[in-house]
């Protein structure tokens, strides 16, 4: 009745409400617009500006210089091509270092060198991985027993154990993680009880304290994805599997393994991409020797104040996140 | 025991001490109400101590003659070093003068030169640069000149510091706020009884994974050039090339780069030997005093380092000059530069200050070297261009 009235009283506008309303576009715009200027302001505008900047050149007093003259791919280049090198010898040196550092036993394939960056790069991308097999090893059964294995009425309560670590603030707890593995802490001196472990060790300062932080923070989100995907897996599967004759392996690896896999795909990516990102964790964790592709990122818009080479630096990490991403997504899609 | 005990007395002494005669400026000023700017500032310690009759009337005479009736600012927006004054300092300034005070920090010149060059000088009024970053600042037009009128305590400093070399000319761009050695320090609880006298045990494989250098480029880079027998204000390449492959070479042997968490790791006997400042030194030396003596060492080697100071300087598009011209003289002013010294241990540029500078830090020949110590050690300069040569060797340092 109140519509009606309305729509008497104001037709034309009431019209051009309805029309407005009914425009295919409206919705999409009303709903759209927040996160469009959201996303445009905050992200995709200063990564367009970093972007530039990385074919920018640093000043003597670290002012980035913008002139025509001034641009060009010097940062890429000196990113990838040690010293005098062609851009092929570049290539060389890095697939022959990759090699030589990943198979054991063939030693300096190519007399050059790829840059330090270059090596800091794939050592993240090392770390990245790492953080992530081991976060689905130690995950997965974690995910398996919450999702199947557990009395229904915990299962609620286990997850939320999951993410309580999430409710103290990221700082404290690696600086706790710090002051477990230095010298004769609890934790150390505990260790030092068994034989081979020498009192006043330390882990601090190490790859493996770093990797130790990588997964310690970033477990969550590999059992979470895996936890949910399991939930949904109809178990009979597994029932019938073995009554036609599997053995309980195969019944995992052939019948629930493959279900729980989109899971196990989103963990992953969810893991890795911070991992191998990580600045803070190898910053308060590692030594000269644990130190990532976020570190030397930082220095160079911190202490370094080279910006175009920290934006080339970023802008070449998130390139590399990307393909890798698209090629495990590929490879994971075709083995499901 | 009784000597820890006497330091925290005096410490607390000085802190209460501090506070009375900032509650006699506070009465001063107001008895004068207000209409002078410095002259406050040096009634109030001529009121408070009249030791010092000849500085303090040098001082009114100053701001006499400035009397252009600057007023203070509401507002003063510092950008200093963590950890560099006692707990109290500013609220004190807060309190005296009526000014309210905001810090922001930075762990390196680096970082304080890049943030000033991003977000422009406007953001904060007082800064504390290094010697050569006040070069730098200046040849960048990022500071301004002073108003040595405004800062009648100017008379306070030691003849050394009153001419420096980094801010040479008429004008004065910086005031010197601290100052202090690079060298090494140890805890004998870790690593006995050791001789140093060089470099060189940087470099000692028996310590291997128990050092630190510090995380600053010109520092690590200047111990380096030192142990070869350079200066560290080098701007030949093949020496900066030396000095890279030797630091690559001593990585290995490295804890970690650190310049924040050295005196923890020295009291908890985490790392030692390591690369510190001299005044991070004697914080853990004071932390582990017991019963007359403590574990914790600090040596410069026999090479020389690096002698450095700290200034305050005012930033080009400051907004509230006064209230930093202001808080400069404060910090001059006898007392409170023996408060900041008791403090943090590092030596105080400021003569005047001297009387109430506890004993054991005049007398400490790491704190205040010999003179021939003296003649081995050098200022960090600013070298201009060849900046690059060193950023560019540090970063492939640390990548390697």
């Amino acid at each position: 009745m109140g519509r009606d009235t309305n729509n008497r009283a104001s037709g034309v506008d009431a019209q051009l409400v309805q029309r407005v309303r009914r425009n295919q576009w409206t919705g999409a715009i009303v709903n759209l617009a927040p996160s469009a200027f959201w996303l445009g302001v905050f992200f995709l505008a200063p990564l367009a500006v970093m972007f530039f900047f990385s074919f920018g050149e640093r000043g003597a007093f670290g002012e980035v210089l913008l002139a025509t003259e001034n641009l060009g791919f010097q940062q890429y280049r000196r990113f990838f091509v040690p010293g005098e090198a062609s851009m092929l010898g570049a290539l060389w040196a890095t697939v022959a270092w990759l090699i030589d550092t990943v198979i054991p036993g063939t030693q300096t394939l190519s007399s050059t060198q790829p840059t330090p960056y270059v090596r800091l790069l794939f050592k993240s991308i090392g770390y990245g991985i790492l953080a992530t097999v081991v976060s689905f090893v130690v995950g997965y059964p974690m995910a398996y027993y919450i999702g199947h294995i557990a009395p229904e009425e915990y299962q609620n309560l286990l997850v939320v154990l999951v993410i309580l670590p999430f409710w103290a603030s990221f700082l404290v707890r690696i600086y706790a993680i710090q002051l477990l593995l230095s010298a004769n802490s609890v934790l150390m001196s505990a260790f030092a009880v068994l034989p081979f472990v020498e009192q006043g060790v330390s882990l601090m300062n190490s790859q493996f304290a770093v990797l130790l932080g990588l997964v310690y923070i970033w477990i969550p989100f590999m059992i979470l994805p895996v936890y949910s995907s399991i939930e949904e897996i109809d178990f009979t599967l597994q029932e019938a599997a073995m009554d036609l004759g599997a053995d309980r392996f195969e019944a995992f690896y052939y019948v629930i393994f493959p279900q729980s896999k989109p899971g196990v795909m989103a963990g992953s990516i969810l893991v890795f991409i911070p991992s191998a990102g990580a600045y803070v964790i190898p910053e308060l964790l590692g030594g000269t020797d644990s130190q990532m592709i976020g570190n030397f990122i930082a220095s160079q818009f911190g202490s370094a104040g080279h910006w175009p080479f920290g934006a080339a630096g970023a802008f070449v990490l998130m390139g590399i996140m990307l393909l890798s991403i698209a090629a495990y997504q590929r490879g994971g899609g075709e083995l499901a | 025991m009784p000597q820890q005990q006497s330091t925290s007395d005096r410490r607390t002494f000085l802190r209460t001490t501090g506070a009375v005669s900032a509650a006699g400026l506070v009465g001063l000023a107001g008895c004068s109400g207000g209409g002078g700017d410095g002259s406050d500032g040096s009634d109030g310690s001529d009121g408070s101590d009249g030791s010092d009759g000849s500085d303090g009337s040098d001082g009114s005479d100053g701001s006499d003659g400035s009397d252009d009736g600057d007023e203070l600012e509401d507002e003063l927006r510092i950008f200093q070093w963590g950890d560099y004054w006692p707990d109290g300092f500013i609220s004190g300034f807060e309190e005296e003068y009526d000014v309210s005070v905001s810090v922001s920090l930075y762990s390196s010149n680096e970082e304080m030169f890049n943030a000033l060059n991003a977000g422009g000088t406007g953001q904060y009024d007082l800064i504390f640069p290094s010697d050569y970053m006040v070069n730098i600042l200046n040849e960048q037009d990022m500071v301004q000149p002073l108003n040595l009128d405004a800062i009648p305590n100017f008379g306070n400093l030691s003849e050394m510091f009153r001419e420096a070399p980094y801010d040479p000319g008429e004008q004065r761009f910086s005031v010197p706020y601290q100052w202090g050695t690079s060298g090494i320090a140890y805890n004998e609880e870790m690593v006995g009884d050791i001789e140093v006298n060089s470099w060189e045990t940087m470099w000692n494989e028996e310590f291997s994974g128990q050092m630190s250098m510090l995380d600053d480029v010109r520092e690590t880079m200047g111990a380096a050039l030192k142990y070869l027998g350079y200066s560290l204000n080098t701007t030949e390449e093949s020496e900066i090339e030396e000095a890279k492959e030797l630091l690559i070479e001593q990585k290995d042997l490295l804890a970690t780069y650190d310049s924040s968490n050295f005196p923890t790791n020295l009291i908890n006997e985490q790392l030692s030997p390591l690369h510190a400042w001299s005044g991070g030194a004697f914080q853990a030396y004071w932390e582990t005093f017991e019963d007359g003596s403590s574990p914790v060492n600090y040596v410069i080697p026999e090479e020389g380092g690096v002698v450095w100071v700290d200034t305050a300087a005012i930033t080009a598009e400051a907004e509230n000059v006064n209230a930093a011209h202001a808080f400069i003289n404060h910090f001059l002013d006898a007392e409170v530069g023996a408060e900041i010294t008791n403090y943090t241990y590092y030596g105080s540029p400021n003569e005047a200050a001297e009387e109430y500078i506890l004993d054991e830090i005049l007398d400490n020949e790491s704190i205040y070297p010999d003179d021939e110590t003296m003649s081995n050690l050098e200022f960090i300069e600013n070298i201009g261009q060849a900046t690059t040569l060193y950023s560019n060797a540090w970063q492939e340092i640390k990548s390697a």
